[in-house]
């Protein structure tokens, strides 16, 4: 399977993306440590799960798969909610864009489902305010 | 008299094909109810087993008898019976499955929560082993965010019984479209006589 090149179609426009907000906000992917816990700087976490996908030994060249992308943006607690949807406007303008794609014959041709979200929270416990999206996305790896 | 019987004959036959198409809806809908709730079940995660054990199917509209609330696995049983009226059929909405826990929302990775389990007597349990810990999930680290399963590598204590996102993974990654087409696969060669979800 072509999980990696799956990822990277969403993981790589996300990553600079939120590098050229000012300050540049850092992000977090799958299996990577994200800001220590009870970190109070912003950050942001991105998880990209996959459902069901096919082999290449049931068709000869192309890999489908489908699942979903959350992405979670951490923001300073008690500061209002102004930076967070700034941080969210920013994810949401990633995925809208990764839809403007045409498919190809080389590459990943990679669509999102529409977008949920936002929903925030901020409890007592945890030291951050979290803005959260999520939507679903089908992929295809073409060679 | 022969031109009125007739009539009735196919009025009567009308009416037989259309309930039965009604309740082979019905039966399609109770099915994959079912699959959906077996599904999140044994998707989600399970410590105690209370969370697995909380899905209710609720019927909307004004004629469904309600389901038995049950524990994984769910059957017929667990999902209410549907009224066959055309208005009912009709309903955009029929059948809504949610999680009656307190905490569903932290479960489902939806909220950060705190994670302590209470024993009966309403004291913290220290140590507990997660029932699906012996089907073989279980990370374990430090806790990132409080978000249920953000659990990162490591030497903290915290553990997670089912990976983050499982919710949304679930519904869009294949496995809740798979559910619905088993469970209509199981109606349509599973028409139970004694249980067939009638409300006239």
């Amino acid at each position: 399977m072509n999980y990696q090149k799956i990822r990277a179609q969403v993981e790589n426009p996300l990553l600079t993306a939120f590098g050229a907000l000012s300050p540049a906000v850092p992000v977090f992917f799958d299996n990577i440590t994200a800001a220590p816990a009870n970190s109070t700087t912003e950050y942001v976490r991105v998880n990209v799960t996959f459902g069901l996908t096919n082999d290449p030994t049931l068709t000869s060249s192309v890999d489908n798969a489908r699942g979903a992308i959350v992405i979670r943006c951490f923001s300073k607690k008690g500061e209002g909610p102004a930076r967070n949807q700034t941080l969210i406007t920013t994810a949401v303008d990633v995925l809208e864009t990764l839809n403007d794609s045409t498919k190809g014959t080389t590459g990943t041709y990679f669509k999102v489902g529409s977008i949920e979200g936002p929903s925030f929270s901020s409890t007592e416990d945890a030291p951050l305010f979290m803005g959260r999206i999520e939507t679903s996305y089908v992929a295809t790896v073409l060679s | 008299m022969a031109v009125s019987k007739n009539k009735n004959f196919v009025k009567n036959i009308k009416k037989k094909i259309g309930d039965e198409a009604r309740l082979q809806i019905n039966r399609v809908a109770r099915e994959a109810t079912k699959e959906v709730m077996n599904g999140l079940a044994e998707e989600g995660p399970v410590w105690s087993g209370r969370f697995r054990d909380s899905w209710v199917a609720e019927g909307k509209g004004s004629k469904t008898k309600g389901g038995k609330v049950g524990s994984y696995p769910y059957s017929l049983w667990n999902v209410p019976k549907l009224s066959i009226t055309l208005k009912e059929l009709n309903r955009a909405k029929r059948i809504e499955i949610r999680n009656t826990t307190t905490y569903a929302a932290i479960a489902m990775d939806k909220e950060p929560g705190i994670f302590q389990i209470k024993n009966k007597q309403g004291s913290f349990i220290t140590n507990p082993t997660p029932v699906k810990n012996k089907s073989g999930y279980l990370q374990r680290g430090t806790r990132v965010s409080g978000l249920r399963g953000d659990i990162e590598g490591g030497s903290g204590n915290n553990r997670s019984t089912a990976p983050l996102d499982w919710y949304k993974n679930f519904i869009s990654g294949g496995k809740y479209t798979q559910a619905l087409e088993r469970g209509i696969r199981l109606a349509r060669v599973r028409p139970t006589q004694k249980d067939e979800g009638i409300i006239k």
